[in-house]
């Protein structure tokens, strides 16, 4: 079977389904075209949201996992009713009330940013070996949830770490919300949300309590937001 | 040596060997094969291969023209509006407000343009239009116009409510330096609630020397 996943569901529905096919919708595929989604969405909305959407409407799937509580987010709660009344593709809908904090190497790893994320993205639904990672002392750190955009990640350096609700999903409890709003004092932190996301709030308030960056995102990266995270980074070295 | 601040519509021209500066407008650069040495701007990749980070030049720049120390200071261009903060010579703080509530510059220009007028040469206003941003601002001026409001009066409102954005987005200081083409505007500096020095609009150019 084809399985489109949202969010990260609880592990014993993942297993129950172990061998198929997964695919996680909230990523913005090659393919995957935002606009097909303001047929049910208004035009101007999270972009991550417009692409579960659109990846729903062009993938041929056999069941979708929808994790839609506080898990994932209240526009995760409306879309999932959504997309459970237009498409006839059965729809599991699910609340992932994990509190056991698996360990966050992959978010601490000397790898680049953006395979940090690419590894903590396969970690909801496949085992990734974690045997050969490195922890690197971190010079800056990277707050939020994985970007529309995967290319912001690249203006990082290795020596990254990964908070917020990336970190939540490696652990595995994505409603840990006190998880979610750990950083590090000292370290000079980008607090980024995608642009019409609630959690913009969270990225504010805790950008201006640790003197960190807070950056706001909408589709793809511009030259601007690009330009401001380069003079953060430099002037923070 | 040749250093460019090619901003989006002026750029700002230091040769250092003469100690010459000179704006032109970036539209002029654009068609020009004028190629620099260092640039920082929205527009320097495309004639310097050496390009500096804006934020990072008007750091640079301001420290150089300040010394060490504390300070603020803002640099309001056509496009964007950035800030830098420095305590005890480290940073402290900066943010840049590229999209939403920008095109402040651009859209006084615009409309002194429109309405030939030159804004430094208007009275402040006492009281300020609500500006968002430029594009939302300009929309308001057309209202106001409508309901039979001087149109003076209205730019002033316009520029003043300018001002007040900046304010609230370097978070209500006591006193800032200013960077950018709008030092040269009287109406504008005017209008703030707080004191402001202007240090001209080769801050960046220095911070790339």
């Amino acid at each position: 079977m084809k399985i489109g996943i949202v969010g990260v569901p609880p592990q014993e529905i993942l297993d129950k389904y172990n061998g198929n096919d997964f695919i996680d919708l909230d990523t913005l595929f090659d393919f995957t075209d935002n606009s097909k989604a303001e047929i049910y969405l208004p035009k101007i909305y999270c972009a991550t949201i417009k692409s579960i959407i659109a990846n729903a409407l062009t993938i041929k799937l056999d069941l979708i996992i929808f994790d839609n509580g506080y898990s994932k987010c209240d526009n995760g709660r409306f879309v999932s009713e959504i997309l459970k009344r237009e498409l006839t593709v059965p729809i599991i809908t699910t609340q992932n009330n994990a509190t056991r904090r698996h360990p966050q190497p992959i978010c601490e790893s000397d790898l680049e940013l953006r395979k940090k994320f690419d590894l903590i993205v396969d970690s909801v639904v496949k085992d990734v070996d974690k045997s050969k990672l490195k922890r690197v002392e971190p010079d800056y750190g990277f707050w939020g949830v994985p970007p529309n955009d995967f290319s912001l990640l690249n203006l990082f350096p290795k020596e990254t770490h990964v908070f917020g609700w990336a970190r939540c999903m490696e652990a595995k409890v994505p409603q840990d919300l006190e998880l979610e709003m750990m950083v590090r004092e000292d370290l000079p932190t980008v607090f980024y949300a995608q642009a019409f996301c609630s959690k913009n709030s969270l990225a504010k308030y805790l950008a201006k309590k640790h003197n960190g960056l807070y950056v706001e995102v909408d589709d793809v990266l511009d030259n601007s937001v690009k330009s401001k995270i380069e003079a953060y980074l430099l002037l923070n070295k | 040596m040749l250093l460019g601040d090619v901003g989006t519509s002026y750029t700002k021209i230091l040769d250092v060997e003469k100690e010459e500066y000179r704006v032109i407008k970036t539209l002029d650069l654009l068609k020009s094969n004028v190629r620099f040495d260092i640039a920082c701007g929205h527009n320097a990749k495309l004639k310097a291969d050496r390009v500096v980070n804006e934020l990072v030049a008007l750091e640079k720049g301001s420290r150089k023209l300040l010394g060490e120390g504390n300070f603020l200071v803002v640099d309001v261009g056509s496009r964007d509006i950035k800030y830098v903060k420095m305590k005890n010579n480290k940073y402290e703080e900066m943010d840049w407000n590229a999209l939403c509530g920008a095109t402040l510059g651009f859209s006084i220009e615009l409309l002194e343009n429109h309405f030939s007028v030159k804004t430094s040469e208007i009275e402040k206003a006492s009281e300020s239009l609500g500006v968002t941003c430029g594009v939302l601002g300009m929309a308001k001026i057309f209202d106001k116009i409508s309901e039979g409001c001087e149109i003076n009066n209205v730019l002033a409102s316009f520029v003043k409510g300018i001002a007040e954005n900046v304010y609230r987005f370097i978070n209500g200081p006591e006193f800032f330096y200013l960077s950018g083409g709008l030092c040269n505007n009287s109406l504008f500096i005017n209008s703030f609630r707080c004191k402001v020095e202007p240090l001209g609009r080769f801050v960046l150019l220095e911070g790339l020397r």
